[in-house]
C-alpha cells in the first residue's frame, strides 16, 4: 500500500467514524455544533477557533466535524438506493436478455442521458428540498452507472459452467442470480460504490450550496460555503474550510476506491499491470 | 453494413426518447398541488380558462393518455410558458442553451488540450513517478467541487487582482473563469481515459515494429500511438459530454453566468416548473443526441466498433 493510499484510507475511516459518533453526541447534546455568538462573528483563524468563526459566531472546526454525520447519512442513503435499484435492474436485464433486455436497456440508456446533476434537479424540484429526499434523489440518478456495470458483468458471467450446471439442477432464476452470481462478481460492484459515494459527496454538497439540499442549522459543508459566500471578501477562511473538506474527503474516497480496484477487479489487474 | 448499424442505432433512439419523456412527466405528476396554478401560476383561473387548459393538458384523461398529449406537445414544440415571465419555453430554453454551450465547448478545449498533453507526458514513461503525479492529479481535479473552486477563482482573479469579471456574461474576458473552473474539474477524466487508450495501443505489435525501427520513442508515440488512439479518445470525450453539462448547471450559478443550468436553479427557487422541466427535458435530448452522433462518427471512422453494441 502507498503512502498516499495509506493516509487516504485514513480519512476515510475517519470521516465514517466521526459520522457515527457526531450522530451519538448529537442525540445527546443536538445543539453542540450550533451556539451562535453574533459579538465574536467571522472572526479569524486563532488558537481558540482553530478553523475561526462563520457569520453566526459559530466555530468552523465543531461545524465540519459534525458536517461528517450528513455526509454519513448521504453515502448510506444513496449508495444503497443506487447499488439495489441498478444492480437489480442490470443484473436482471443482463440475465435473461431478449426483449426484456432491450426494453430495459432504453432505461438505462435514457437515465445515462440525463446528468445526473439534473435528475436530482429534477426530484428535488418535485418533492422539495431536504437532505434525505437529496439522498435518495442522487440514489436514483446514480442507479443507472450500476445498471450498465452490473449488466456487463451478467452478459459475461451467465455463460460461466457454474451457472449452466445450476440451470441443469433445476436451480432457480432468483437464486442462481444472487446466490451463484452475483457473489462472483462483487468486487467490481463494491469499487463502484466507493465512487459513486465519493460523486455523492459533491453532488449533496453542490445541491445544499443551491440552497436545495440540507437546511440550516444542519453543518452540511454545502450549505457551510452557501452561508459564507456573502462575507468572502472579509472573511476567506469560512469559505476554505469547509471547502477543503469536501475536497479531501472526495479524494480520498477516489484514491481508495482506485486501490480497491486494483485489488478487487480481475478486469482492471489485467489492464493495468 | 455500416447503413445498418446507422439505421438500428437511430431506431433504438426513439424508444429512449419516449423513456425520458416519461420520467420527466412522472416528476412532473408527482409535483404537489393543482396543476393549472402548477404549470400556469394562475391561483384562480377564471372557469371558461380553466376548461379550456384542463381539455389541453387532459386532465380528466388517464395517465396514459396524458403522457401521449404530453409527448406531443413536446414534438410539437408547444413546451408551455414561464410562469413568470410568460415567455414560450422552448424560445427561452435556446437562448439559454447558447450560452451554454459558448461555455461547455470552450472548458472543452482546455479540458482537452490540457488532458492530453499530461495524457501524452504520462505514456512516454507509464508507472514513473511522473506518470504517478499525473494520475493523482487528475484525480484531485475530478475531486473537486466545483462550486468551491469557482469562488476560489473569483476571490483571487476578480476580487483581489481585479483581472477578470467576477460573473456575468460579456465578452471573452467574462468566459474565462466559468470555462476554466468546468475544465478544471473535468481534464481528468480526459488525461485518464486517453492515457489508458494510449496503452492500449501501446501494447500492439506495430508500435513494436516501428521501435524496432529506431524510431525516437516521441515519434512513435506521436505518429504511431495517439494517431491510432485519436478516434478512442474523441469517443471517450464525446460521451462525456453529459457529465460536462452537470458541471455546467454549478457554474453558471456560481458565476450569475446565464445559461441553462442557472434557468433550472432559479426556476427551483421561484417555482416556476414549466421552466424547469423543460430545461430538463431540453438538456436530456442534447446528451442524448450527442452520445449517439458520437457513436455513429465512431462507427464510420473505426469498423471494429461496428458490431452491434447493444
Amino acid at each position: 500500500m502507498s503512502p498516499l493510499t495509506a493516509i487516504a484510507t485514513i480519512v476515510v475511516l475517519g470521516v465514517i467514524a466521526a459520522g457515527i459518533l457526531a450522530t451519538v453526541v448529537e442525540f445527546m447534546v443536538p445543539d453542540i455544533h450550533n451556539r451562535p455568538n453574533l459579538w465574536r462573528s467571522l472572526e479569524p483563524p486563532s488558537l481558540e477557533h482553530p478553523m475561526g468563526t462563520d457569520s453566526l459566531g459559530r466555530d468552523i472546526l465543531i461545524r465540519i466535524i459534525f458536517g461528517t454525520k450528513p455526509v454519513l447519512l448521504v453515502i448510506v442513503i444513496s449508495v444503497i438506493v443506487a447499488a439495489t435499484l441498478g444492480t437489480i435492474i442490470g443484473l436482471t436485464s443482463g440475465y435473461f436478455g431478449g426483449r426484456l433486455d432491450l426494453i430495459l436497456s432504453r432505461v438505462i440508456d435514457a437515465l445515462m442521458s440525463f446528468p445526473a446533476i439534473l435528475i436530482a434537479l429534477a426530484i428535488v424540484a418535485a418533492l422539495g428540498p431536504g437532505l434525505w429526499k437529496v439522498a435518495i434523489a442522487i440514489g436514483i440518478a446514480e442507479a443507472s452507472v450500476f445498471a450498465r456495470l452490473s449488466r456487463g458483468l451478467m452478459i459475461v458471467e451467465k455463460e460461466q459452467l457454474y451457472v449452466q450446471a445450476g440451470k441443469a439442477i433445476g436451480a432457480s432464476s432468483t437464486r442462481i442470480i444472487f446466490r451463484h452470481i452475483l457473489p462472483n462478481i462483487a468486487g467490481p460492484i463494491i469499487v463502484q460504490a466507493t465512487f459513486t459515494a465519493a460523486s455523492a459527496i459533491l453532488w449533496e454538497a453542490a445541491l445544499s450550496f443551491l440552497g436545495l439540499g440540507a437546511q440550516p442549522p444542519t453543518p452540511s459543508w454545502g450549505l457551510m460555503l452557501y452561508e459564507a459566500k456573502e462575507y468572502m471578501r472579509v472573511a476567506p477562511h469560512a469559505t476554505v474550510f469547509p471547502g477543503l473538506a469536501i475536497f479531501v474527503t472526495v479524494l480520498s474516497f477516489n484514491i481508495v476506491g482506485e486501490a480497491l480496484r486494483d485489488t478487487l477487479d480481475p478486469r482492471f489487474r489485467k489492464v493495468m499491470r | 453494413m455500416i447503413l445498418s448499424y446507422v439505421a438500428y442505432r437511430v431506431l433504438l433512439y426513439i424508444p429512449t426518447l419516449l423513456v425520458i419523456f416519461f420520467i420527466v412527466f412522472s416528476l412532473v405528476k408527482l409535483l404537489p398541488g393543482d396543476p393549472i396554478v402548477v404549470m400556469y401560476g394562475e391561483l384562480a383561473p377564471p372557469p371558461e380558462v380553466r376548461k379550456a387548459l384542463e381539455e389541453k393538458l387532459g386532465l380528466d384523461k388517464p395517465f396514459i393518455i396524458q403522457f401521449l398529449l404530453y409527448t406531443y406537445r413536446i414534438l410539437t414544440g408547444d413546451w408551455g410558458k414561464s410562469v413568470h415571465t410568460g415567455e414560450p419555453i422552448l424560445e427561452l430554453v435556446i437562448r439559454r442553451f447558447t450560452a451554454t454551450l459558448e461555455l461547455t465547448v470552450a472548458s472543452l478545449a482546455i479540458a482537452s488540450a490540457t488532458g492530453i498533453t499530461l495524457a501524452y507526458i504520462a505514456v512516454m514513461r507509464p508507472n514513473s513517478i511522473v506518470d504517478r503525479f499525473i494520475g493523482i492529479l487528475s484525480m484531485a481535479g475530478y475531486s473537486m467541487p466545483v462550486f468551491w473552486w469557482g469562488m476560489i477563482l473569483i476571490f483571487i482573479f476578480a476580487v483581489n487582482l481585479k483581472l477578470l469579471p467576477p460573473g456575468g456574461r460579456g465578452g471573452l474576458e467574462s468566459l474565462i473563469l466559468p470555462s476554466l473552473t468546468l475544465a478544471t474539474v473535468n481534464f481528468g477524466m480526459i488525461a485518464r481515459v486517453s492515457r489508458a487508450a494510449m496503452l492500449e495501443v501501446y501494447s500492439q505489435d506495430f508500435v513494436m515494429a516501428a521501435r524496432s525501427r529506431g524510431l525516437s520513442e516521441r515519434r512513435v508515440v506521436v505518429l504511431y500511438v495517439m494517431r491510432n488512439a485519436a478516434v478512442a479518445i474523441a469517443t471517450l470525450v464525446g460521451l462525456r459530454f453529459g457529465i460536462l453539462m452537470g458541471g455546467a448547471v454549478i457554474t453558471e450559478t456560481v458565476f450569475n453566468y446565464p445559461g441553462v443550468g442557472r434557468m433550472i436553479v432559479d426556476g427551483i427557487l421561484a417555482r416556476d416548473y414549466p421552466v424547469v422541466f423543460g430545461g430538463v427535458v431540453f438538456v436530456a435530448l442534447v446528451v442524448m443526441t450527442v452520445n449517439l452522433v458520437v457513436d455513429l462518427l465512431y462507427a464510420i471512422l473505426d469498423p471494429r466498433a461496428r458490431v452491434t453494441r447493444v
